[in-house]
Formats: structure tokens, sequence, C-alpha cells
């Protein structure tokens, strides 16, 4: 019996070291960019080591005073709340036929929807561009955030998921008092899921917060550069010297660009943690 | 009697035509976004068209260049090479740290955060990190390996063919998906049934035996939904990360060159966009796989959830 | 009455989301439009588009000089030499008006004159005061054949030798000549090179050849890197035997393998020499820790050198031409070419400007050797430059391969130059 508890103990031990060892290694790359972001260039290119010998802040000094960061920041905001509210308004407004009304061709668009989900962005991304390129939107924001108002598919598939758990009782009780459609949405589904719209447009924050892969197809210019862009570009050279990548540089813009999602993490992760286990659990 | 039944056709009709405004935003982004581009995609692979937009028709040129390529056959592999094994490391790690957090012990939530957080950083940001990390000269790797051996360590992870694969799928268990996947699992976890383990430790059953008799089937569907939706995000994923990470021509030696980034190499570096159209039709038909495959299985997950 | 009242709330959300995505459409649009209206108000702001970043002394910044001379707002977009060739040719193609200068590489001005992506300068020139008929040979010879001046040749950069002094005294090495061979600096790179008693390698003898300097290897080992008749690439034994060279001495430690960290290692003093362009001069300056001088790169079977140039033209679309050309003619003119070489150690095309030496950068006060400069000049030539970017970075990524051991050197040839055919007859 007694051996039993011992065992169990050294197994409660040994778990909570294999814990602290798997916290380690995902923790470390944030530990490295934060201090490397202290370190001068040929410092971070001919030592290993993890703490600056001597720290400088010339990195943030360099971010703040010598490059269009405000620009930067006002352009990545911009894109996340226009995409952010542009899915949150079309999205929703598509899933609730598809939650709660019956009409033909409803399977028809819900599978066309779960189909297009499919389609990785990637494989469109070049017709796309020539698209946007007729029409003058390249070199803008435009490209990402007009689409959003067309309701995004995966973002629909959430809003009719969390839509179905609402009782559709509400919405024949309200057809009696003489409430059309468009009142039950906007008087009853609306403010009954208000934490659904939070969660999925905190999701969409964070997506356009980190997105590469379309502002690098569609932003030409230092005018329009997103945070994510800038990264690469801006922050990534020293000055006369393309071949020359200005490692601390970039880990100092890569520390101010984890720090949002960290306070979201410490003081919104209801929405966060929440919204993406729900987002996963509905499939 | 024929007035009421004409009446209620009308309220069925404007119910019916109330649901249509509804969808009309997606519908008219389906069409303008979707469909457009899709058989744009299709058109444009048929010509020689260049970047500055000049274009003629070359029939199916592209394609028999394209499969007469050994770049284009490497990058296809890669693809389904890298989406294939990023799913079951991510999976498989994600589910690791899901079962470790699920172990009720202090601290908890200490190691969400940290387990969690780095799937926030942006892509990016990790690809830099990670290049310094996998750094030759002086990466924190070849720093603590060193340390370690006391050894002068000199692997050129990133750069050498045998541990490339290795420093990637490692780098692949820090993105979104891993840390996306491992908040589902844990979630998947507490619904299991405790009662069930309890039954099992009258039994006597060993750690081991109870994940594979007990956890394992329970979160299966899960993970297996998730799994595969994760091979969709690897899909487009992908190229956020390695293009910061390898470049567009996929270092060591095209060994990193998935699709998408010699889709962009040859639309953007080669002005190639008929020829890169015809890859994207390739991409596009891998995700249609990859697709109905989903399709098949979320159909029987429909089935165990209700 | 109620049905009534179900279509007007209908149109109103109809209204809602169409307003809304029309703000958003317009939301982006307002900034540039706004940002047009005040260009045409004033008449009086040039945006250029270049991929270094301008000085940050200002006295050095050729840029805020010319908006002091002239009076018109002088934006710089900064455009990342990695996509720099990519990004022009999309904002040409869209017809893009957000840079009234491009300053444009060797490969793409012919495209773009042919789109009718920029304008000729000819009418221009014709009441200006710039010296369009003193520009060094190359230069000349480049942009004729497009049948006008589309482009006005900024500075005049070739590739350049950086050794350590320090590295040479201790080792009791000569310090390399312009006349130095191959064989010359492949000996001194040995001698140069300290490792530790564990076989890693504690200094190297040379830096790895960057992407341009890849091609001043193979040009000199006898390959003519780019054939101007036909536009393709030309590369054959000696690529073979350059790429061959540079493998060994990888594998021998003399010279650092291609890592992700990629870093600066002349400039922190792990390596004794490097093949760089001529403008680190100016980057170097005062900057470093130890002496260092330049020398023009070691002659193997010919001597070659790589010309470097951009070209200032006029966007076809740009609103503000008449201001734009008002900014090209100081930046082409002796106050203009003086500083921009100040500042990056390039000379002027221009000869006359070129030999009063205001490329000699005055902070970078170890360099004796400015022979160097005007030596490699004379035997420069436009080479890989006049190439498509994919082709280059894609051979320079082969030749990598093939000196991590990934490939034989013929291999990587043969499949680079297999590449370039297959995209440069698209």
């Amino acid at each position: 019996m007694k051996s039993a508890k011992t065992k169990k103990r050294a197994g409660r031990i040994l778990i909570f070291i294999l814990k602290i060892l798997v916290g380690i290694i995902m923790f470390s790359p944030i530990i490295w960019v934060s201090t490397g972001s202290f370190k001068t260039l040929t410092e971070f290119t001919t030592s290993s080591d993890l703490l600056p010998q001597k720290g400088t802040l010339e990195n943030f000094k360099y971010i703040f005073y010598h490059s269009n960061y405000l620009l930067y920041i006002r352009n990545t905001v911009l894109l996340m709340a226009g995409t952010t509210l542009g899915t949150l308004l079309s999205s929703s407004l598509v899933a609730y036929p598809l939650a709660r009304m019956e009409f033909p061709g409803k399977n028809l668009i819900f599978s066309l929807i779960v189909g297009t989900m499919m389609i990785p962005n990637i494989a469109l991304i070049v017709p796309q561009y020539i698209m946007f390129g007729k029409i003058g939107w390249l070199d803008s924001l435009l490209p990402m955030i007009v689409p959003a108002f067309f309701a995004y598919p995966y973002n629909v598939f959430l809003f009719r998921q969390f839509f179905r758990s609402i009782p559709r009782e509400l919405d024949e009780a309200a057809t009696m008092d003489g409430c059309s459609r468009i009142g039950i949405f906007f008087r009853i589904l609306i403010p009954l899921s208000k934490s659904t719209f939070t969660t999925i447009g905190v999701l969409s924050c964070v997506f356009w917060w980190n997105e590469l892969t379309q502002p690098v197809f569609y932003i030409n210019s230092d005018k329009w550069r997103t945070l994510t862009i800038a990264l690469m570009t801006t922050f990534m050279y020293t000055s006369g010297n393309a071949f020359v990548i200005n490692w601390p540089s970039i880990m100092a813009a890569s520390t101010l660009m984890i720090l949002p999602p960290m306070l979201l993490y410490l003081f919104g992760s209801r929405f966060l943690v929440e919204g993406i286990k729900t987002s996963g659990l509905k499939g | 009697m024929y007035k009421v039944s004409s009446k209620a056709a009308k309220k069925r009709l404007t119910n019916h035509l109330t649901a249509y405004a509804f969808c009309a935003p997606w519908m008219i982004g389906f069409v303008c976004f979707t469909l457009f581009p899709t058989i744009f995609l299709f058109a444009v692979s048929l010509t020689n068209r260049k970047l500055n937009g000049i274009s003629k028709y070359i029939g199916l040129a592209n394609y028999i260049n394209m499969f007469q390529s050994s770049t284009f056959w490497n990058s296809l592999w890669v693809t389904l090479f890298f989406t294939i094994v990023m799913m079951i490391v991510t999976t498989i790690w994600a589910v690791v740290m899901a079962l470790l957090l699920n172990y009720r012990q202090k601290l908890n939530g200490l190691f969400q955060f940290c387990y969690f957080l780095p799937s926030v950083i942006p892509t990016v940001a990790l690809a830099y990190t990670f290049r310094t990390i996998f750094g030759k000269e002086a990466g924190l790797l070849n720093g603590i390996i060193s340390a370690m051996t006391g050894k002068n360590a000199m692997v050129n992870w990133l750069y050498d063919s045998r541990t490339v694969y290795v420093a990637l799928f490692f780098i692949t268990l820090f993105t979104y998906n891993t840390g996306q996947m491992m908040l589902i699992f844990r979630s998947g976890l507490n619904d299991v049934p405790r009662e069930l383990y309890e039954a099992c430790n009258i039994d006597g059953a060993s750690p081991f035996q109870k994940f594979f008799k007990i956890t394992l089937p329970m979160i299966s569907p899960i993970v297996l939904f998730n799994a595969i939706m994760g091979c969709i995000s690897a899909l487009n994923g992908s190229f956020a990360l390695l293009y910061p990470l390898t470049g567009e021509n996929g270092d060591p030696n095209g060994m990193s060159q998935v699709l998408s980034l010699l889709i962009y190499k040859e639309a953007f570096s080669n002005m190639k966009v008929g020829y890169a159209c015809a890859m994207s039709v390739v991409l596009f038909l891998i995700a249609c796989c990859f697709g109905i495959g989903i399709f098949a299985i979320s159909k029987k997950i429909v089935y165990y959830e209700n | 009455m109620r049905r009534k009242k179900l279509w007007g709330r209908i149109f109103l959300t109809a209204a809602i989301v169409g307003v809304l995505a029309g703000c958003s459409s317009k939301g982006g649009e307002t900034t540039g439009s706004s940002a047009e209206k005040t260009k045409k108000e004033e008449g009086q702001k040039v945006t250029i588009a270049v991929w270094n970043e301008p000085n940050k002394d200002e006295a050095l910044n050729m840029y805020a000089q010319a908006e002091k001379a002239t009076g018109i707002k002088v934006e710089v977009t900064v455009i990342p030499e990695s996509d720099y060739s990519s990004k022009l040719n999309q904002m040409v193609s869209t017809g893009d008006d957000s840079a009234d200068i491009y300053v444009i590489w060797e490969n793409d001005i012919a495209n773009f004159a042919k789109a009718g992506g920029i304008i000729p300068m000819d009418d221009y020139l014709k009441n200006s005061s710039i010296q369009t008929g003193d520009f060094i040979d190359a230069v000349s010879s480049l942009s004729s054949g497009l049948g006008g001046t589309y482009g006005l040749p900024w500075c005049a950069a070739t590739e350049l030798l950086f050794y350590n002094k320090d590295m040479f005294d201790s080792a009791g090495i000569p310090y390399p000549g312009n006349d130095w061979s191959y064989e010359d600096y492949k000996s001194a790179a040995e001698k140069l090179t300290k490792k530790k008693a564990d076989g890693t390698t504690e200094q190297y003898g040379s830096a790895l050849p960057n992407t341009q300097t890849w091609w001043a290897g193979i040009g000199g080992a006898g390959d003519k890197v780019y054939d101007p008749s036909k536009g393709e690439m030309v590369i054959g034994d000696g690529a073979v035997s350059f790429v061959s060279d540079v493998a060994t001495m990888a594998k021998n430690g003399i010279m650092p393998e291609p890592s992700s960290d990629t870093a600066d290692i002349f400039a922190s003093g792990k390596a004794a020499m490097s093949w760089q362009g001529s403008w680190n001069i100016g980057t170097y300056g005062s900057s470093l820790p130890f002496q260092w001088d330049i020398a023009t790169i070691p002659t193997d079977k010919v001597k070659y050198n790589t010309l470097h140039t951009g070209f200032y033209s006029i966007n076809a679309k740009s609103k503000n031409q008449d201001a734009a050309f008002r900014v090209i003619e100081y930046l082409m003119g002796e106050e203009g070419q003086n500083i921009n070489s100040k500042a990056s150690g390039n000379p002027s095309a221009i000869k006359s400007i070129a030999e009063k030496g205001a490329w000699k950068v005055e902070s970078a006060s170890s360099v004796k050797n400015w022979e160097a400069m005007t030596d490699s000049l004379k035997a420069g030539v436009f080479g890989y430059t006049c190439l498509p970017s994919g082709v280059t970075n894609n051979a320079v990524s082969e030749f990598n391969a093939a000196v991590l051991g990934q490939k034989t050197p013929e291999e990587a040839v043969k499949k680079a130059d297999a590449y370039a055919r297959e995209t440069i007859g698209y």
C-alpha cells in the first residue's frame, strides 16, 4: 500500500518536472526575443549568451524615432478594425437564416460555405491579385477589408453554431408580437449573443494582427505597411547594406508585437481561450 | 379558403426572400471573391500572362512545362510531406501538452500561459526568432549544446539537409495551430466522464492503459477533426512561416520550397503569372482532396455528437 | 402594412451594409485622395521610390538637400532590396501613381520603357544643365537603344575586396594590391584562417560571397555571366570552378557556410576579407573597431567587375512630372551627386564630377587605396544586374546548396542554367 503511494507521488513529481521542461521549451523563444532586443548587432551575431553583456536601448530608439512606427500601427489597427467589423456584421447576418429559417436551397448554400472554407486562400491569391490590380486596389488595405464585408465562411459557420443554440421559441414569440425578421435579429439575437460577437471579434483581431501572407502580396509601398510587413522590411536591414540583417532590431520589433497578444491573454483570456475552444469543438 | 392559402403562400414567399436577403452578402462575396477568381485562375493558367499584364493563349503549355520541371515535382512532394508531417507532429504535441495540463497540479495557470503564448506570436516574428535560435555561429541551441557537452557545437540546423526537417517541424510546434488544438483538446479531455477513470482505478490500470483505453477513444473524434482542419491551415499558413524562414527558394536545396512559395516566386520574382496560376490550380486540387476528406469524416463526427 | 415595414427594414439593412462597405472602401481611399489633393494644391510634393534608407545625417541626405534646394517636398518610399524589382514591376503594371520618381534597376529599365511605365526625358533634358554627354561608357551604352533617355544613372558603383588590416598585420601578410591574382587571394585566405583546438574556425580567412559578389567570381573565372545581345544568362565552366573553390574553402573552414542567421562577419571582426559592394565604404565609415582598407577584386582568368547603378526615371502616371524632373535635375547636378558620393562612397556616373573625388568618404579614414575604386570602375561591366532577380537569386540558392555539399558544383550550375532558360524564355 505504501509503495503504491510513493509510486504515485513519484509519478506526480515526474509529471511536474515534465511540465516545467515543456514550459521552458515553449517559452524560451519569447525570452530569446526579448533579451535579444537589448543586444547590439555585433553582440547578437557573435555570442549565443542569453543575456546581453550590457543592454542597449538603441533598437527601441530606432523603432520609435527613426521609423514610421506610428504609421504601421495605424495601418494594422485600421486593418484589424475594418476586417473585424465587416466580418462580424456580414457573417452574423448570413448565419441567421442558416441557423433559424427554412428556405429552399439552404442546404446547398451551407454546403458551399463549408466547401469554400476548405479552399486555402493562397490558391486563389494570384487571380485575386490580378483582379484587385485591375480595379486599382493594390497597395491599399482594400483587398483585405472589402472581402470581410461579404462574410467569411469560417465565421458564418461559427455564428451558425451559436445561433442554433438559442431556442427558436423566442423567434416565434417575437413574430407573434409583430416583430420582423430584421427586428428579431437586431433586438433579440444580437443582445443574446454578445459574448459570441466578442469571441469571434477577438479571434479575428488576433488573426489580422499576425497576418503576413495577404499584406505581402497586396502592399508595395511604405504608406500601407502593416507591422508584420515592417518586420520583414523596415526593421530588417541595416541602412545602406541590404545583406546585413539587423537582428536585434527585428527582435525589438517582435517583442513589441508580442506584447498586445500577451496582455490580451492575461486580461481577456476569457474571450481568447474560451473562443478558441468553442471554435474547434463545435466542428 | 382560397384567400387564406394565397396569403400563406405569400407569407412563405416573403419569408424565403427575407432569408435570401440575409444571405446576400455571402452570395455577392462568393461570386466576386471565390467563384470568379476560381474561373479566372483556370483561364489564366492557359495563358503566358506576365506580371505586366501582357498575355497570350498558349493552351496547356504551362501544365506541360510544369510536369516536366523537377522544381515543381520537388515542391509538390515537399508540400504533401510538410503538410502531413506537420499535422501529425503538431497534433501529437498538442495532445501531450493538453494531457500534462489536465493533470491538476499547482501553477497550472502559469503553465498554460507558457504553453499557449508562443502560438499568438506573429508567425514572421517566430520565423526570425528561430532563424537565430537555430543559427550556426551564434545560435541559442548551439550555445546550449556547447555548454552542456563542453564541445563547440557548430550545427547548421536550417541549412544542413540532415537537420533541416527536424528544425522545421520543431518550429511548427510553436504555431497558432498547435496552441489552438491544445486548448480544444483540453476542454475535450474535461468532458471525458470522471467515472470511467474511477472504474479503471479500481481495476488497477496503469496510466498508459488508461490513456489508450479511455482517453484516446473518447477524444479521438475531436483530434481527427482538428488534425484535418490543421492540414488546410498548414497549406494556407506555411507561406507565412516559411517565406521569412527559408526564403522563396526554400533553402537548402529546395527542401522547404512548398507550393505557395514557388507560386510567389514564379509570379513575383520571375513574373510568370500564367505559370504560377497553373501551379495554383494544383494547389487548389490538393485542397479539394483534403476538403473531401474532412467532409467524409465530419459526417461521422456529427453522428457521434448527436 | 407589415410587409411594407419588413421591406423597409430590409432596404435599410441593405443600405447600412452598403454604406458600411462603401465607407470602408472609401476609408482607405480618402487618405489617398486627400494626399493627392494636397499634392495638386501645392503641386510641390514628389515621392521617390528607392531601396536604401536615406542617410540619417541630414547633410548627407540628398533628398533632404534636394527639398531645401528646390523647395519641393521630397518624400522617400523605401522598398527593400530583396523585393525591389518585383514590387516596382507590380506598381508599373497596375499603373500605380504613389511614387513620382522610380530609381530603376538595370534589368527593368528596358521593360518599363517598353510598357510605357516611364516617360522619355529628352524634352526636359534639352533645357537642363545635366551633362548627359559625360556618362561613363558602360552606362551610356546600356541606356542607348531604348529610343530615348528614360533614365539617368544615379551613380556608378562597383564591388571591392574589403580587408582587415589588423589581421593582415598580425599574420605578417602584405596587404592586397589592385593587381592581386585570385591565387594570391586564396593562399592569403588560408593563412589568415585561425582555428580552435577542436578544429572549428575562430577567424575566417574570407567571408562567403554575397548574392552580388558570387557573380564577380564567376565572371573572373571566365564566364560571360550576361549576354546583352540575347538577354540571357551565360554560365558554365567558370561558374563550376568558382563554386568548387568556394565549396572547398567552406569545407576547410576558410569561409563560413551559408546559414540562417546571416551576419556581416567582416564587420564583426570574424573574417579577414570580404567581397562587397563599394557602397559599404559609406556604411562602415568610422564605425568598425579595426583598421581596414579596400582593393580591387582579385583577378582570376580575366579582370571582371560588376557595375551597379540605378536610373532616376519619371513615372508615366505621375501627376507631378515637372516637379519630379526638377528634383532629378538637382540630384543629377554636381551638388546632388557629391552628396550621394559622400554618403555612400559611390562615384558619380558623370566623369567630370567623379574626377573631383567626392566619393572618397571622409569618415572612412583608414582607407588609403582609393585607386582601387577607379581601377575597378575601369574594368566594370553590367552583368548579372541585367538579369531578372528571380533567376539570379535561384542560381545563388543552387550555389549555396553546392557549398553545403548537397549537390556537386556541376549539378548546381546546370540546374541554375536550366532554370534561367526556362524563365527568361517565358
